[in-house]
């Protein structure tokens, strides 16, 4: 044992290291099911055992008369709630995702992916389609509210985008050029909002706090998709994203392309929230929360970061909206508050019980001399 | 007196930088002033306005009253509240930017603006007011003065036990801050929708509210929070260092954070409960100023001050332009940003890192 560097001790405590943020993200993966058969069985006909066989049953094509009683729970359990959870899976792991992986890009632990105006934009999109009838795309009613937060969502990433390959930014400008915008846009939705009656300023403002209400399985397609291919990028681009944290600088000398990287990756995240966000209206907390309260648990290794995260956000967000039906049911609170009621208690108990959390942030881990021995195999 | 070049160099630039900070604010105080008699009113022209300034200043009212009303009693208190207003912002903006050590913090980052806007949200959707007045601005405003206090409070307490580094301090905030919006949102949820109405138009910030009896508040307690911080400049310029160092050249680094974080927490509260939540003014105000003087918090703090001034009271000039009346937190907003992404890209690359 007098030589710190053996081999042997540095295998097991790789393997130690490792072992901890596996065990973690299975632990939330079964978390994950569990919550899927509960929100499943609070569906106010049929009990737990029942929810899921009429879930299973249906998968293996099972199919009722219309109008009995079977019909009904089936179309209770199939046709309502289980796209319902499955959105909340798809917008928790992908928001998460995405919080984790701005926060990387940025260095900055306020960065979320709303931090580049994303989320006012698409504000500004919906409102506009609320307030003024106004749709990019022609389409009127909810459609018209979808595409517009879709494209009002891509606007200011886009500037941001286009800014940066014009000129050399770093992370701080690009964080203040992205606020900047979203002011901006908030600032234009503003002008409408103040302009319009108080009943279309109520329906805006309500559109803002992100609800799972009325999800049909048709929107669940786009979501899907986009989130799955985009995290599938961004766990692949996990090591490199490792790199960020030591600063552009060091980043670019061990032989990663900065600037290209985090175009790329920023135009990954805001088409995958755009997509989210369009269809749920905007879920504040998950993405800018869950990434931090998991760096506490496991350290900033994104490798591990990324999956956990995702496994995390979407139970949460099950868990948040299963509350928001249960505690004043029949009636339904909207998900993005319990979100944040939830949340933030917890949030506070884990920054007072973590007690140097910045350094946490900087990347680094318990066993750092372990880490930084990995670190430069990354790309 | 021998003056070595270096020092002689050191008094020249720092002479010019304060020079340059007291040209800006003579400019925002002639636009305050050019500002009274900026309106969209027929009848109401330059002569007259002029004519309502000297009536007052010679100790006798105007004849018209509702020219005298406007222009004496609306438009002077405004134009003296918007200087107060973008100056305090616009330090509680720098202050914050340096002690959390964030770019994009200003002086609603720990949660000032959500416990206002909490409070303001308790009186007008469910009629709870904490010092129960009856008078609707009134109860408005010590409610949200009172609930802004709140986040920074328990920042502070939980900041006393613990060893709290920035980002710790800035999450904190921001868990608290949710906290309180998830608060009002439940309050929205049910509210009728006048109400809701009635709240947005608070969050947006406006100055149409100033009068005589209640800016002077607004302008002492601005005025001495920007003193006290000015006086822990020099402390907190070492602190921009990191603690670590801050800690080893002797500086007392909780007790400055501690004290930095207070005042700027009352003067943003005091602000907030007159004006609502101007945003932008305090994170655009120091960036701008930082471009022109650096980083050294005894010359960014008087130079964020004017630029705050100056860009409210110009901000201001536009909505009385308007025929519509827009409120400036819109104006801020939407002429601020682009500005400031243009002013971004071309200057401020060597600023920040």
């Amino acid at each position: 044992m007098d030589d710190p560097y053996r081999v042997e001790d540095l295998e097991e405590q790789y393997g130690r290291y490792t072992r901890r943020k596996v065990v973690l993200i299975a632990v939330l993966a079964v978390l994950a099911v569990v919550m899927i058969g509960l929100s499943l069985s609070f569906n106010g006909r049929v009990g737990f055992v029942d929810s899921l066989a009429y879930f299973f049953k249906h998968i293996f094509g099972a199919t009722y008369d219309v109008g009995t009683p079977e019909w009904v729970d089936d179309y209770a359990v199939w046709t309502v709630y289980t796209p319902r959870v499955l959105i909340a899976i798809i917008t928790g792991a992908g928001l998460a995702a995405c919080g984790v992986v701005m926060q990387a890009l940025l260095n900055n632990p306020l960065a979320d992916p709303y931090t580049t105006g994303l989320s006012d934009g698409a504000c500004f999109g919906a409102v506009a389609a609320i307030v003024m009838g106004f749709t990019f795309s022609g389409v009127a009613e909810s459609m018209g509210i979808v595409t517009n937060a879709f494209l009002g969502g891509l606007v200011p990433a886009l500037v941001i985008i286009f800014l940066s390959r014009v000129v050399t930014m770093s992370p701080a400008v690009t964080i203040l050029i992205g606020v900047a915008l979203s002011y901006l846009f908030s600032g234009l939705e503003m002008l409408m909002m103040v302009s319009t009656d108080a009943d279309t300023l109520k329906n805006a403002f309500l559109w803002q706090i992100g609800s799972f209400t009325d999800t049909a399985w048709s929107d669940l397609t786009i979501p899907f998709v986009v989130v799955a291919v985009s995290s599938a990028v961004m766990f692949a681009m996990s090591r490199k994203l490792n790199l960020l944290a030591l600063g552009d600088d060091s980043a670019s000398s061990l032989g990663l392309d900065v600037d290209n990287f985090r175009t790329l990756l920023m135009v990954v995240v805001a088409v995958s929230v755009a997509s989210m966000i369009s269809f749920s209206g905007i879920i504040g907390f998950v993405s800018l929360v869950i990434p931090h309260a998991i760096r506490m648990l496991i350290g900033g290794d994104n490798r591990y970061l990324i999956p956990a995260s995702m496994a995390a956000g979407a139970v949460f967000l099950m868990v948040a909206d299963l509350l928001s039906r249960v505690v004043v049911y029949p009636d339904e609170l909207r998900v993005g508050l319990i979100a944040s009621i939830i949340g933030s208690p917890i949030f506070l108990y884990m920054i007072l019980r973590k007690r140097r959390y910045g350094e946490v942030y900087r990347w680094r881990c318990q066993h750092s001399r372990v880490c930084t021995g990995r670190l430069p195999t990354g790309s | 007196m021998e003056m070595s070049a270096l020092e002689s160099l050191y008094r020249s630039t720092s002479n010019r930088k304060l020079t340059l900070s007291v040209c800006i604010l003579a400019v925002a105080v002639a636009v305050a002033f050019l500002s009274i008699f900026v309106n969209h009113f027929t009848g109401l022209s330059f002569s007259v306005s002029w004519d309502v300034l000297t009536a007052h200043l010679g100790g006798h009212d105007y004849g018209v009253y509702y020219y005298d009303l406007i222009v004496w009693d609306y438009f002077v208190p405004r134009a003296i509240m918007a200087v107060f207003v973008g100056a305090g912002l616009a330090v509680g903006g720098v202050v914050m930017q340096s002690m959390l050590r964030n770019p994009i913090a200003d002086p609603y980052t720990t949660g000032v603006a959500s416990g206002a806007s909490f409070g303001v949200a308790l009186y007008l959707m469910l009629g709870f007011a904490l010092i129960p007045t009856g008078n609707y601005a009134l109860s408005i405003t010590t409610n949200a003065i009172l609930f802004a206090l709140i986040p920074t409070a328990a920042i502070v307490l939980i900041s006393r036990r613990k060893n709290m580094t920035p980002t710790t301090t800035i999450l904190a905030g921001v868990a608290v801050m949710y906290v309180f919006r998830a608060g009002t949102s439940i309050m929205t949820l049910s509210a009728d929708p006048d109400a809701v109405e009635q709240l947005y138009m608070w969050n947006v910030g406006t100055l149409v509210d100033a009068r005589w009896d209640n800016i002077w508040i607004v302008a002492g307690v601005t005025a001495v929070s920007t003193a006290v911080v000015l006086s822990l400049s020099r402390y907190m310029s070492i602190m921009t260092a990191g603690d670590k160092s801050a800690k080893s050249m002797g500086v007392r680094t909780k007790v400055v954070r501690t004290v930095a974080l207070i005042t700027v927490a009352v003067m943003t509260a005091t602000i907030v409960g007159y004006v609502g939540t101007i945003g932008f003014m305090g994170l655009i105000a120091p960036h701008v100023a930082r471009i022109l003087v650096g980083s050294n918090l005894k010359y960014l703090i008087p130079c964020s001050a004017a630029c705050g001034a100056l860009i409210l009271i110009a901000c201001d000039c536009v909505t009385k332009f308007m025929v519509s009346s827009v409120p400036v937190g819109v104006i801020t907003s939407v002429i601020g940003g682009p500005l400031f992404i243009i002013l971004l890209i071309r200057g401020a690359k060597k600023v920040w890192y």
